[in-house]
């Protein structure tokens, strides 16, 4: 779960451009509303970079429902499984 | 086997390796008379009709629109449908074989083709033996670029002009393609466009009550819903007239505009929109983005959207005046947002707004038409129904 959350913060802070102080706020419970630029264009393509850092392929038609860490942490999960 | 004439693409520009089939003149298994036009090709630079050598019945073997080589047969007319279509199973059956089934590609190089419109046998036909890598695809791109380079450079400039500009290369394919189908829609209609200003505060709410829920729904998702539902009500919009004929979509299938990084244009689908709740077209958008984003979206798979929405949320971007593709009238650009100060019941309040532009085509509605309609999704967006 640590590592998840490290490398989910470090695909976040290099798409959204988070400072170091917002990166570090960010866990589980964090959801896209919390999340300054966290907006449907950025959510694909931090999608593509989880996907990228990971070496896993996300489902399409799940991806609407990851805006949220730990809903990403999950679909991580599952995707190791 | 009874006589059957192929249907060959012809060479249109002497540069051109291949050509865009816009559009079929006769439908499937329709009877043609020698002489008569099939079908239109076109390139970045001209379009020909490409006409029946004799009489018969017509089989197509590719659909339009979809780029084709020159010379390859995109369809045989026979004295019979049987005939023809015999035929092209006969010709295709060698092709397979020898190939050894197929022609094979790495998903890199697959995604790659499909990215830029070009066909793997046209790849496979250029020296690359066995499986064909995405550097293949490159190479194969690269020589394209270099041959419509020098066409590039082979193209005259007033004289005038040249001593002040300097040749940077050819407009990539794909930029081509996009204006090729700009142009042809543009030719077609008039174009005409009205304003009206959308107080978001409403659309704002049920945002933040799905980013609180971990649902990615954005100001477009809400859009395309809302024309879903307004559109059934404005059917001229969702028509488009060619060559004196009046046609219209049988389904509310809504497109929006998806920019890569890179500067690329999609125009992907929610197919039967009117049908779908909010989270539902919100997961269509952004799955079909995700798509379009990881590369290998086919070409049919961005068809037959009745309307598009063109969201341009940058800077402080106040009208959006966006031009329908071909074979739709109308689209709706959707400003950057911005404030606006009201006075409610005595007090100043800020309030959020976008304006929607909608350019339509005004041989088929008047203004006041196309105002209504906006009057009636701007409704929608400021009081969604609960």
């Amino acid at each position: 779960m640590s590592t998840s959350l490290t490398g989910i913060r470090r695909c976040m802070q290099t798409v959204l451009h988070l400072s170091d102080e917002e990166t570090a706020r960010i866990g589980p419970e964090t959801t896209a509303m919390l999340v300054p630029g966290w907006n449907s264009l950025a959510h694909v393509q931090l999608m593509l970079e989880l996907e990228r850092a990971f070496g896993v392929t996300f489902d399409a038609d799940e991806i609407a429902a990851l805006a949220s860490v730990g809903a990403i942490i999950a679909a991580l999960e599952r995707s190791r499984t | 086997m009874e006589q059957v004439t192929p249907l060959v693409v012809p060479q249109v520009n002497v540069n051109d390796d291949t050509v865009l089939l816009v559009r079929w003149s006769v439908e499937q298994y329709g009877q043609v008379a020698a002489g008569d036009t099939v079908c239109e090709v076109e390139t970045s630079k001209a379009s020909a009709e490409v006409t029946a050598d004799r009489g018969g019945v017509l089989v197509q073997s590719a659909a339009a629109p979809v780029r084709v080589r020159i010379g390859e047969e995109i369809g045989a007319i026979g004295p019979t449908r049987e005939a023809a279509a015999a035929y092209l199973q006969a010709r295709a059956a060698p092709k397979t074989a020898a190939a050894d089934g197929t022609v094979k590609a790495t998903a890199k190089a697959m995604a790659r083709a499909s990215q830029e419109g070009v066909s793997l046998e046209a790849v496979a036909r250029s020296g690359v033996h066995g499986t064909i890598k995405e550097s293949d695809v490159e190479k194969f791109l690269a020589g394209q670029a270099a041959r419509a380079q020098t066409t590039a450079g082979q193209a005259r400039i007033p004289p005038g002009l040249a001593k002040y500009v300097e040749l940077t290369g050819a407009v990539p394919a794909f930029d081509a393609a996009v204006a090729a189908n700009l142009r042809r829609s543009t030719d077609h209609l008039i174009l005409a466009s009205v304003d009206a200003d959308c107080r978001l505060t409403a659309a704002h709410g049920i945002i933040r009550q799905a980013l609180a829920g971990g649902r990615m729904v954005s100001l477009v998702h809400l859009i395309v819903a809302a024309t879903s539902r307004v559109l059934p009500r404005f059917p001229r919009l969702m028509s488009f007239a060619y060559e004196g004929v009046l046609y219209r979509y049988r389904a509310v299938d809504v497109a929006f505009v998806a920019r890569t990084p890179d500067g690329r244009l999609y125009t992907p689908v929610v197919r039967s929109a009117d049908r779908a709740d909010l989270d539902g077209i919100a997961r269509v958008c952004q799955a079909e983005t995700l798509r379009i984003m990881r590369g290998g979206v086919k070409v049919e798979e961005l068809e037959g959207a009745c309307f598009t929405i063109s969201h341009v949320p940058v800077g402080r971007t106040t009208r959006v005046v966006a031009l329908p593709s071909f074979g739709q009238s109308a689209i709706l650009g959707v400003s950057a947002e911005r404030p606006s100060i009201e006075l409610v019941d005595g007090a100043v309040v800020e309030r959020p707004l976008v304006t929607l532009t909608l350019s339509y085509d005004h041989s088929l509605c008047d203004g006041v038409y196309a105002a209504s309609f906006l009057a009636e999704l701007t409704s929608h967006l400021e009081r969604p129904a609960p």
